[in-house]
C-alpha cells in the first residue's frame, strides 16, 4: 500500500534544525491557530488540525523525530511521486499486513509511527503458512491501534468511522473491514477499548481476534490531561500574584471566574472542582487545575520604569540570603 | 435489487465502546481462554490487578483482557517463564508511563 510522504517540517513551518522549543512554539501557535473549538472554517480547520498534531506526535518525541529523520532522507523521489526506501518497507514489525482508517493520523504516520500492532501469532511463522496454515482452527490475531480523539470529543463521546484492511492469510486477499466506533464521554488518555470480533480473522472457523483501540488525546493548544483532570497553564502579571486578582479563564465548557489569592505563587495550581472530564455515567467528573505562571514585562516604559525603580528603593524583599563575607 | 453488494462492507454496523465494562475471573478466563486457576496466580504474582473487588469477587476490564493477550504473546512466542513475563511487563509498564508523561509535557 503506496503511502504519501508526509513534510512534518514544512507542516509546522520550521527547518529540519529546530530546537525542541521552537518545535512546541510552533505547534501551539498552530493548533491555536485550527483547533477545532475556535476556528471559523471548521471543516478545513478540522483536517489541519490534525495534520498539525500528527506533525508534532513525532517531531515533538524525539525517539520518533530521529526515525522521521533518517526515513526522509532515504525516501526515493520517483515519477513526481515518494516512494518509501527499501530498507524500511516491511521493516516496522508490523509490515504492511494491516491498515488502519479513521483513527485521525494519517496512513503515512500509521505505517511507520502507530502504537499499531498485532499478536496473537508466533513471530517464526511468517513463512510458509498459506501451505499448512489451511488445516488447522486458529483465532484471528488481536490489532492493537493509536486512535487521535481532541479533548473537546473525549469530553462530549464521539463516532468515528474505522477502517481496517487486513490480508487474508489463507487467500492472502487483502479484506476490509468498516465500522463505527462509538466512544462514550470519559475516554482518557491510553486507555484501552476492546471491540470484540474486530481484530484478524479467525482460521478454519476459529473466531476473529479483536481490536484494541488506544486512547490518544489530540495536543489542546489551551489545556492538557492527565487521567481525567484538566490543566491549563494562565500567564498572570507579578502584581496579580502579589496582590491577588480576579480573572476569568476559559474551560472546555465555557468559562469560569477564579480568584487568585493575595500572595500566589508562581508554579502554583488553583482548583475548580468537577470541570474536568467526565468520569463514567454518574455524572462525576474530574478537577480543572490552573496552574500560574508568573510572566514578567520585557519592555517598561518611562513611567513603569521609574515605578520598578521606587519599589527597588522601596521593598524590604529579600529574595536571598545576603553571601557570607 | 438494484443496489451491488460490496461482499465485505460492513458500514453502518456501529460499535458502542463501554468504557466502564467490568468482568467477572470466570468471564476473562473464557474470553481469554484460560483457566481461573492459571488468572488466579497471574494476580497472585501482581501480574494482573482487579480493577474493582465486590460481593462476586474480582472484577476487571477491557485493560486486564489486553494485558492477558499481550501475556500469552509472550508465552508462546518467546517461551517466557514468569519471571520474565514479570520484568517484561513492569518494563512495558514504565515505558508506556514514561511516554505518556512525557507527551503531557508539552
Amino acid at each position: 500500500m503506496p503511502v504519501e510522504f508526509k513534510d512534518y517540517y514544512a507542516i509546522l513551518g520550521i527547518d529540519r534544525q529546530a530546537g525542541d522549543d521552537e518545535i512546541k512554539k510552533a505547534f501551539r501557535k498552530l493548533a491555536r491557530k485550527y483547533h477545532p473549538d475556535v476556528a471559523e472554517d471548521k471543516k478545513t480547520a478540522e483536517a489541519k488540525f490534525k495534520e498539525i498534531n500528527e506533525a508534532y506526535e513525532v517531531l515533538g518525541d524525539p525517539d520518533k523525530r530521529k526515525k522521521y529523520d533518517t526515513l526522509g532522507a532515504d525516501w526515493r523521489q520517483e515519477d513526481g511521486g515518494f516512494s518509501p526506501p527499501p530498507s524500511q518497507a516491511g521493516g516496522g514489525g508490523h509490515e504492511q499486513e494491516f491498515h488502519f482508517g479513521g483513527t485521525g493520523f494519517s496512513d503515512f504516520f500509521e505505517q511507520y509511527f502507530s502504537g499499531g500492532t498485532r499478536y496473537g501469532f508466533p513471530h517464526d511463522e511468517g513463512a510458509g503458512r498459506s501451505a499448512q496454515g489451511s488445516a488447522r482452527a486458529r483465532r484471528g490475531s488481536d490489532v492493537e491501534g493509536d486512535i487521535l480523539v481532541t479533548l473537546t470529543e473525549a469530553m462530549q463521546g464521539t463516532v468515528r468511522p474505522i477502517s481496517m484492511q487486513t490480508v487474508n492469510r489463507q487467500t492472502g486477499q487483502v479484506e476490509t473491514q468498516e465500522f463505527q466506533v462509538r466512544i462514550p464521554p470519559g475516554a482518557t488518555d491510553g486507555r484501552r477499548i476492546r471491540v470484540p470480533g474486530h481484530g484478524e480473522p479467525g482460521q478454519g472457523g476459529a473466531p476473529a481476534g479483536d481490536l484494541f483501540l488506544r486512547i490518544r488525546h489530540a495536543m489542546h493548544p489551551d489545556f492538557s490531561s492527565r487521567e481525567a483532570d484538566l490543566f491549563h497553564d494562565l500567564d498572570i502579571a507579578p502584581w496579580e500574584a502579589v496582590l491577588g486578582a480576579e480573572v476569568i479563564v476559559p474551560t472546555l465548557d465555557g468559562s469560569i471566574k477564579l480568584r487568585i489569592p493575595a500572595g500566589a505563587e508562581n508554579g502554583q495550581k488553583l482548583r475548580a472542582k468537577n470541570r474536568g472530564l467526565p468520569k463514567g455515567k454518574t455524572g462525576e467528573r474530574g478537577d480543572f487545575y490552573v496552574v500560574l505562571r508568573v510572566q514578567l514585562p520585557s519592555h517598561l516604559n518611562e513611567e513603569e520604569r521609574a515605578l520598578w525603580e521606587k519599589l527597588r528603593d522601596t521593598s524590604t524583599f529579600q529574595p536571598r540570603k545576603a553571601p557570607t563575607p | 435489487m438494484s443496489t451491488p453488494a460490496s461482499p465485505d462492507s460492513q458500514s453502518g454496523s456501529t460499535v458502542q465502546a463501554d468504557l466502564e465494562i467490568t468482568y467477572t475471573l470466570d468471564v476473562v478466563a473464557r474470553v481469554c481462554g484460560l483457566s481461573s486457576e492459571t488468572l488466579l496466580e497471574y494476580h497472585e504474582q501482581g501480574l494482573i490487578g482487579p480493577v474493582t473487588v465486590d460481593q462476586t469477587g474480582l472484577c476487571f476490564d477491557d485493560g486486564t483482557i489486553h494485558r492477558l493477550r499481550r501475556i500469552e504473546h509472550l508465552r508462546s512466542s518467546y517461551d517466557m517463564n514468569l519471571a520474565a513475563l514479570k520484568l517484561t511487563l513492569s518494563l512495558l509498564d514504565e515505558v508506556e508511563q514514561l511516554r505518556a508523561e512525557r507527551r503531557q509535557r508539552v
